[in-house]
């Protein structure tokens, strides 16, 4: 056997263990729920609209319920896997398994995927759901629905990749976790202060808080580079745009980050080594 | 089967594996001993690969492991001290986890036959969380030879084991052995490394002491054996008889035995017996009592004692 069909072996393995614990798991169905609940607020808002003013002017108004619904899908998505790997070292079960043919190659590769698979099944019912509102309300549902399913994808593989660096860098699932959560605020708060600043006039300002809001806008958008939610960001803007070539630039740069990230998840892996 | 050459393992100034050449037979039962901290677990995750070494080559089954990691890898069962278990699955869905990752034919045949082997068959369908320490211990040895592997590491194999549980592993290592495959056992238990090994290596303080056959290494240790002589019709004659003799140290008789004490280079009970029949004295038993394998590793360990040559080697 080739290596690749030693790691193809390991990754299949795992991954189907995973996605097995995962169905039987109560915290998908959760998440599950608790998107749908949040998402159809915002229909439900949107319904209230069109009831009591008896038209509504939007294009594609269940796009945003929808990009809610994959959000609350992403977010669960970087906590179970910045706890995928350091959770199993902790536990020791990493050990026992890196005692046989697999190496972190196809382990990282395994938790990416058992990760992605069980995104796609959320996206997929999340379809499901949207299509027979789509049909119950009449709210039109077009391509750019479809290319934000594809582009939510791409954005989970992104945020799994962050969640698989996060978990290799560390010894416990507790320290993951919180470091996730540390980036989190980081990232929120730098886009937040950002915003603020940048809808502040300059003419208001003092020259120190001119330079601090052309440092914090220049850190923003590092962090938007670093953040896997800044590459979400930039694909809905993509396709609001309309622009195929934003898309493709948007998809690609995504795909490059994932790639990046899952490569260091390996390194670190290697570096800091399977024991407890 | 296992070849270490210079094999060097340094975290930061601390050298927890010092220039280590170990050599380990295809069909031998190796025991690799060393007092805690001595770098015995260091060498075996280096030997896995989960370690990298600072410095030196691992050649397994005659192979470089880095360059043969999966092929290697598959041939190897390993059972570590501590045993982690998913312990929200079953016995019977662990093994199935771990066959399917080690490829094993007809997959549920093998797993009956390995919980039988260590007495858990009748508890394949119970949740892992409920095991206790010796059952779990016992579950790790279930998975280890789940896919009949050629070689075994095993890491204290009967730590957490009760008397029964320690015999049943200890027939299952024999069994594995008389099979053809080759054991690299790690343990405190000495009583148990002097009833399975061929050979044993001695590690402290990250560097080989010894290496050699049990006899042959407790003879280097010792410099003399005692033997006890229960005798009739004791005289003076057959002690002055037997302190004559060239091999003879010492000779002290005390409640109706004789407590002879003679250089290691040979067994001498014949001449002994001869000298003590040839003055009319009766043997009525005969015990030659051998340095234990447990004083032998004392005397090395504490003392640093090197029995190797320089080029690692068995003297």
């Amino acid at each position: 056997m080739s290596k690749m069909q030693y790691r193809a072996n390991a990754i299949n393995v795992i991954a189907r263990r995973d996605i097995k614990s995962t169905v039987n798991g109560l915290g998908i169905y959760v998440v599950a729920s608790l998107a749908f609940l949040v998402s159809m607020l915002f229909v439900r808002s949107n319904l209230k609209g069109v009831t009591e003013n008896g038209l509504m002017v939007m294009v594609n108004p269940l796009n945003f319920p929808f990009f809610i619904a994959v959000t609350i899908g992403a977010t669960y998505l970087a906590l179970t896997s910045t706890m995928s790997v350091s959770r199993e070292r902790d536990q020791g079960t990493l050990e026992v398994l890196f005692y046989g043919p697999i190496d972190s190659v196809a382990y990282v590769l395994a938790k990416f995927f058992e990760q992605l698979v069980t995104f796609l099944g959320l996206v997929i019912v999340y379809m499901i759901v949207f299509f027979i509102i789509s049909k119950l309300t009449n709210f039109g549902m077009d391509g750019s629905f479809l290319a934000m399913a594809c582009l939510s994808v791409l954005l989970a593989a992104s945020i799994v990749a962050f969640g698989l660096l996060l978990s290799t860098l560390c010894r416990s699932a507790r320290t993951s976790v919180i470091l996730l959560l540390v980036l989190l605020v980081l990232f929120l708060a730098a886009d937040i202060v950002s915003g603020i600043l940048n809808s502040m006039s300059a003419k208001d300002m003092s020259v120190t808080l001119v330079y601090v809001r052309v440092a914090v806008d220049m850190l923003n958008r590092g962090l938007q580079w670093i953040s896997p939610f800044g590459y979400l960001n930039r694909g809905i803007a993509a396709i609001s745009l309309g622009s195929a070539n934003l898309i493709l630039s948007s998809i690609g740069a995504s795909l490059l980050y994932t790639i990046v990230l899952l490569a260091l998840a390996m390194r670190f892996l290697d570096r800091r080594g399977v024991r407890k | 089967m296992i070849q270490t050459e210079g094999l060097t393992k340094k975290f930061g100034s601390l050298t927890a594996v010092d220039n280590l050449n170990i050599h380990v037979e295809k069909g031998e039962i190796y025991g690799f001993l060393g007092p805690n901290g001595a770098g015995k677990t260091t060498t075996i995750m280096m030997l896995l690969g989960m370690e990298r070494p600072t410095a030196g080559k691992i050649k397994l089954f005659g192979k470089d492991l880095a360059e043969n990691y999966f092929e290697i890898k598959r041939r190897i069962g390993v059972l570590s001290e501590f045993q982690f278990l998913y312990e929200d699955m079953t016995a019977k869905e662990y093994l199935g986890f771990f066959a399917d990752f080690y490829e094993v034919e007809n997959p549920d045949r093998k797993i009956d036959e390995v919980l039988s082997r260590v007495d858990l068959l009748d508890r394949k369908n119970e949740l892992l969380g409920g095991y206790s320490k010796g059952m779990k211990q016992k579950l790790g040895m279930a998975r280890v030879l789940l896919h009949d592997p050629d070689l075994l590491i095993l890491d204290e194999p009967q730590s957490s084991l009760d008397p029964y549980g320690i015999r049943e592993v200890r027939d299952i290592i024999m069994e594995e052995n008389q099979k053809g495959k080759t054991l690299f056992i790690s343990s405190h238990i000495l009583s148990e490394i002097e009833r399975t090994c061929h050979r044993v290596g001695i590690i402290s303080n990250g560097k080989l002491l010894a290496e050699d056959d049990l006899t042959h290494l407790k003879h280097q240790v010792a410099n003399e054996m005692e033997i006890s002589v229960e005798i009739e019709g004791y005289t003076e004659a057959i002690a002055s008889s037997l302190e004559e003799l060239d091999f003879v140290k010492s000779v002290v008789y005390e409640d109706s035995r004789l407590t002879v004490k003679t250089t290691m280079d040979d067994d001498y009970r014949a001449q002994i017996s001869r000298v003590i029949s040839s003055h009319g004295g009766v043997v009525l038993s005969m015990v030659a009592k051998e340095i234990s394998l447990e004083e032998a590793f004392v005397i090395i360990t504490e003392q640093n004692l090197s029995l190797l040559t320089k080029e690692g080697q068995a003297s």
